[in-house]
């Protein structure tokens, strides 16, 4: 008796036991434990995910699906060159590959996308997923696909890449999960055409949901209109324009301003605001054969966007009848987002325009289900949402979507009214949009490279442009809403359906150029166009990078590859340029001791190139940092949140008026100038410095490359790189150019990139980060690149073949 | 030689079955093998523990060799520590729930039968001469 009842306890610690090794238990409310066991034992946990690929090169895999076998040749960095039949088997074949290895990213950006996160990640993630809810991807998505199935010809490309994508999905066993999966304890979903279009949805809303109408409003209301407009109704006159010499095709379509259409009944408090990253945003740029030393021209393109692990882009290469193509795709979407072929070479850098508006709603019933619009009375559409959370109770409320589209604020005020944004990423798409880049493949020319993407929709890029020919091109493509002066900037009465824009700019009539005088074309997130073009927009516009290039540009003579990539890198701050003097000539001679003379000395002999061995960069951004602070005082407020111009501005009122009403501080009985506002930075700067220590920039802003879910053992962080957001190595942070990328279009295509993580998204596969060191010291790898499949029979170890089950 | 053959079986099953079933496989193997082959109550335990123990080293060490060491230092890192854990962790709690298993096992077995049938079952020769050092010296068996 004695020993059956010792084996029952022993039974119970023994299962017990297995449990909590195969499912974790939390520690606290914050640490988990995971199961141990399932993750650290050789048989199905993450020991099965060590990547020996290179041990078994030649792998032969039979599954449902291509017409014809495929060979997929790995070269020396796991990029995959594609030898297929036919570009449908080509398509298949990249969504296979994108799932052998990059699965879990693509599952994980799908989830985040479609605010279903918390699903698998449990309370943590609730918050990210209530936002993605209320902005509507999943919603916008949707309806993007019903639209895309109008277009069954080409709906069909979609279609091979989602067949390719499962194919990999239904051959996993479980052992062979991505170890994110294994970690978290969760299976990938399986793919449909809503993931890809829900990827798509993503980038929209990392590129084009700026809209601070709502800051903006209560700036206007707190100060007035005519200080508003002193401060923000303009863009920097410096910045020189994306496109200098316009041949679009002017469209007559106008867009009169509505009366009374701003609402400004009241400033509005406790909205949140999700501004994009500032990090985010490109370069790009062609220079034409006059200007290069070979004659060939020549095609750069960095997008800055978040630097992860794994990272945002995948490098491949697809051959077959009729296209050989090389370049970077968002895993998730089919075709060549940024890329080159034997004939062309293409780019993009986002546009920035405000294609997202605010409008207040004005219900009807307390319950909120109607509302008034145009003295009728209409009933929003109610869409119920459930998040599910793992480990504990379901979320669930009803969307509702009015004519304006969906309520993405319920004020808890009753003074406050709702707000329902209208977003160009939730518009339906009325043309097959999602096969631009499968299109663009296949170019010879810019004709044919503009009618593959005339239907991309958003966000809308400016899409770069060169060919053997020596043609070089920059258009801005994507939708352009038809709006009045300044529209977008405040917030807007949902009474009329006038206060909406509905209408959009022929793709003819976007602003674009061909081969222009200059002998290049750029653009770096600055404003489109100058003010002579006919149709007004606001946006987010940077202010000295596009001044950089075009200096470095026009100033350029017998430019060669190295000199893109010199100009990639480049570090010169032109803010820093302007600014500095104006630091210098202010401080005052009395101020300067023996200890922080250091400082002013640093900036003196400055070159204004952000470098990592600068010590004069960090000493630039204190005190500049401390002068706009200060500045901007009468722009705070307890109550609401307000809008702050930018930096441009308050370099003009320093230099045009330095003794302005704005550089005076309110909470202090002295009237400031701009001098005392230096005076004041510097000295806060000199007592906040320990200036007995070394203050390089490079580790003052290391850049940082975190893992998706910022596991930190598969992170790249502290990279001493340099860089910064003004100026073209446009690094801030975990942001930074995602890829680099320079093409020389000439009797052959020659063409060198890198970006900061590897092509694997397994972190514990040598292809996982094995870039990254390369692109923090600005290394590029020449990218190889041939229609000759014996070329890589030679030289690729890792060869699989893609074999059709009837076969 | 029931020691040796029990932890063959035991090494065997674990391997086949890892192919199928979940990383658990081994504590249903090693209670059946240990309540079928009558291991006494030391090697009850001991014997499962060990072989256990000694398969996964052996299978961790060659995944890890063929990646230079790299993988178990990738592994252990995200619980941000050396690599060494990468292998201690797995193998000693392989150890630890294959004993209890195999305990288990034993103590179910030994609940059901007859103290002398027991100890008769038990009592194989080279139980019988380890515990009898002195007849052994003596030359008396």
């Amino acid at each position: 008796m004695k020993k059956l009842i010792t084996a029952f306890l022993l039974s119970i610690l023994l299962i017990g036991l297995s449990y909590f090794l195969h499912k974790g238990f939390r520690v606290s409310e914050k640490v988990r434990v995971p199961g141990l066991m399932r993750l650290m034992n050789p048989n199905d946990g993450l020991w099965k995910n060590v990547d020996i690929s290179f041990l078994n090169p030649k792998d032969e895999i039979t599954l449902q699906g291509p017409n014809n076998p495929i060979t997929v040749y790995y070269d020396d960095r796991l990029v995959p060159h594609i030898f297929a039949s036919n570009i449908e088997d080509a398509t298949f074949a990249q969504g296979y590959i994108l799932a052998q290895h990059r699965l879990w990213q693509m599952d994980f950006m799908v989830r985040l996308s479609a605010g279903r996160l918390s699903e698998v990640l449990g309370k943590a993630t609730i918050s990210r997923d209530l936002m993605m809810r209320k902005f509507g991807l999943e919603y916008g998505a949707k309806k993007a696909i019903e639209e895309w199935k109008k277009f069954p010809e080409d709906y069909k490309s979609i279609s091979y890449f989602k067949d390719g994508i499962n194919a990999y999905i239904n051959g996993l066993q479980p052992e062979d999960l991505p170890l994110e999966f294994k970690l978290a304890n969760y299976k990938p979903a399986e793919w449909t055409d809503l993931s890809s279009a829900l990827i798509s949805k993503n980038l929209a809303f990392t590129l084009s949901r700026r809209g601070p109408d709502v800051s903006n409003t209560n700036t206007l209301l707190h100060i007035g209109e005519e200080e508003y407009n002193k401060l923000f109704h303009m863009n920097d006159p410096n910045q020189i324009p994306v496109i200098r010499e316009n041949v679009a095709i002017e469209s007559s379509l106008r867009r009169d301003k509505p009366d009374d259409v701003h609402d400004l009944s009241h400033t509005l408090s406790g909205y949140t605001y999700h501004a994009p990253h500032p990090g985010a945003g490109s370069n790009n740029w062609a220079v034409a054969p006059s200007k290069t030393s070979n004659g060939s021209a020549l095609l750069a393109n960095d997008p800055h966007l978040q630097l992860t692990l794994p990272s945002i882009w995948y490098e491949m290469h697809i051959v077959c009848p009729g296209i050989n193509s090389y370049g970077v795709t968002v895993p998730g979407i089919p075709g060549i987002i940024i890329g080159f072929n034997d004939h062309i070479a293409y780019g993009s850098t986002n546009v920035g325009h405000d294609v997202l508006d605010y409008y207040t709603i004005d219900w009807v019933d307390k319950e909120k289900g109607t509302y008034k619009v145009d003295g009728k009375v209409l009933e929003a559409q109610k869409v119920p949402q459930k998040i599910k959370v793992r480990g504990q109770e379901d979320i669930q409320w009803d969307m509702m979507i009015t004519e304006f589209g969906p309520i993405v604020w319920e004020s808890e005020n009753p003074d406050n009214k709702d707000l329902a944004m209208q977003w160009l990423a939730n518009k339906s798409p009325n043309k097959p949009e999602f096969n631009s880049f499968i299109k663009a493949l296949q170019c010879k020319d810019y004709d044919c490279y503009k009618a593959a993407t005339s239907n991309f929709l958003s966000p809308a890029q400016n899409f770069v442009y060169a060919d053997r020919e020596g043609n070089i091109g920059l258009r801005i493509n994507g939708h352009l809403p038809v709006k009045y002066e300044g529209e977008g900037a405040f917030v807007k009465k949902g009474t009329s359906l006038q206060n909406k824009w509905s209408e959009f700019l022929p793709r003819e009539s976007n602003p674009q150029t061909l081969n222009p005088s200059l002998g290049f074309v750029s653009s770096a997130n600055q404003k489109t166009t100058d003010e002579s073009f006919a149709h007004p927009y606001i946006g987010g516009f940077e202010d000295y990078r596009g001044r950089r290039i075009n200096e470095l540009l026009e100033e350029g003579e017998q430019l060669d590859y190295k000199d893109m990539m010199a100009f990639q890198l480049d570090a010169l701050n032109i803010k820093a340029r302007e600014f500095t003097p104006l630091i210098l000539s202010n401080i005052p001679s009395t101020m300067i001791d023996d200890k922080n003379r250091k400082i002013v000395d640093a900036l003196k002999t400055w070159d204004f190139r952000y470098s990592k061995d600068s010590e004069a960069p960090y000493y630039f951004e204190k005190i500049a940092d401390k002068i706009e602070d200060a500045m901007w005082d009468e722009l705070e407020s307890e109550d609401y949140k307000m809008s702050k111009p930018d930096f441009w501005r308050l370099y003009q009122l320093a230099l045009e008026n330095p003794e302005d009403a704005y550089f005076d501080i309110k909470s202090t009985p002295e009237k400031e100038s701009f001098q005392s506002l230096v005076s004041q930075a510097f000295a806060e700067a000199s007592e906040e410095i320990d200036l007995s220590k070394e203050h390089n920039w490079g580790e003052k802003l290391p850049t940082n490359v975190m893992h998706l879910i910022n596991i930190p053992a598969y992170s790249r962080t502290d990279l001493p790189t340099g860089g910064n957001g003004d100026v073209l190595n446009a690094l801030k942070g975990n942001f930074g150019p995602s890829w680099r990328m320079v093409v020389e279009l000439g009797t052959t295509t020659k063409a060198w990139g890198v970006y900061p993580g590897g092509q694997s998204g397994n972190p514990l596969s040598p292809f996982y980060d094995n870039m990254v060191d390369d692109w923090a010291t600005g290394n590029y790898n020449e990218l190889f690149f041939s229609a000759d499949e014996s070329t890589y029979k030679e030289k690729c170890k890792i060869v699989h073949t893609l074999i059709p089950t009837n076969e | 030689m029931n020691k040796l053959i029990a932890a063959i079986v035991i090494i065997a099953l674990n391997l086949g079955l890892s192919q199928f079933l979940p990383w658990w496989n081994f504590i249903p193997i090693v209670f059946l093998v240990v309540l079928i082959t009558k291991l006494k109550a030391s090697s009850s335990w001991v014997v499962p523990a060990l072989s256990l123990m000694l398969l996964w080293l052996v299978q961790i060490f060659l995944t890890d060799q063929k990646t230079g060491f790299r993988s178990s230092e990738r592994i252990a890192a995200i619980f941000e520590s050396p690599g060494v854990v990468a292998y201690l962790v797995p193998v000693i709690g392989v150890g630890l729930l294959a004993a209890l298993s195999g305990i288990v096992a034993y103590l179910l077995r030994t609940s059901f039968q007859k103290k002398d049938v027991l100890e008769k079952s038990e009592m194989h020769l080279d139980d019988y001469q380890e515990t009898q050092p002195d007849l052994k010296d003596k030359g008396i068996v």
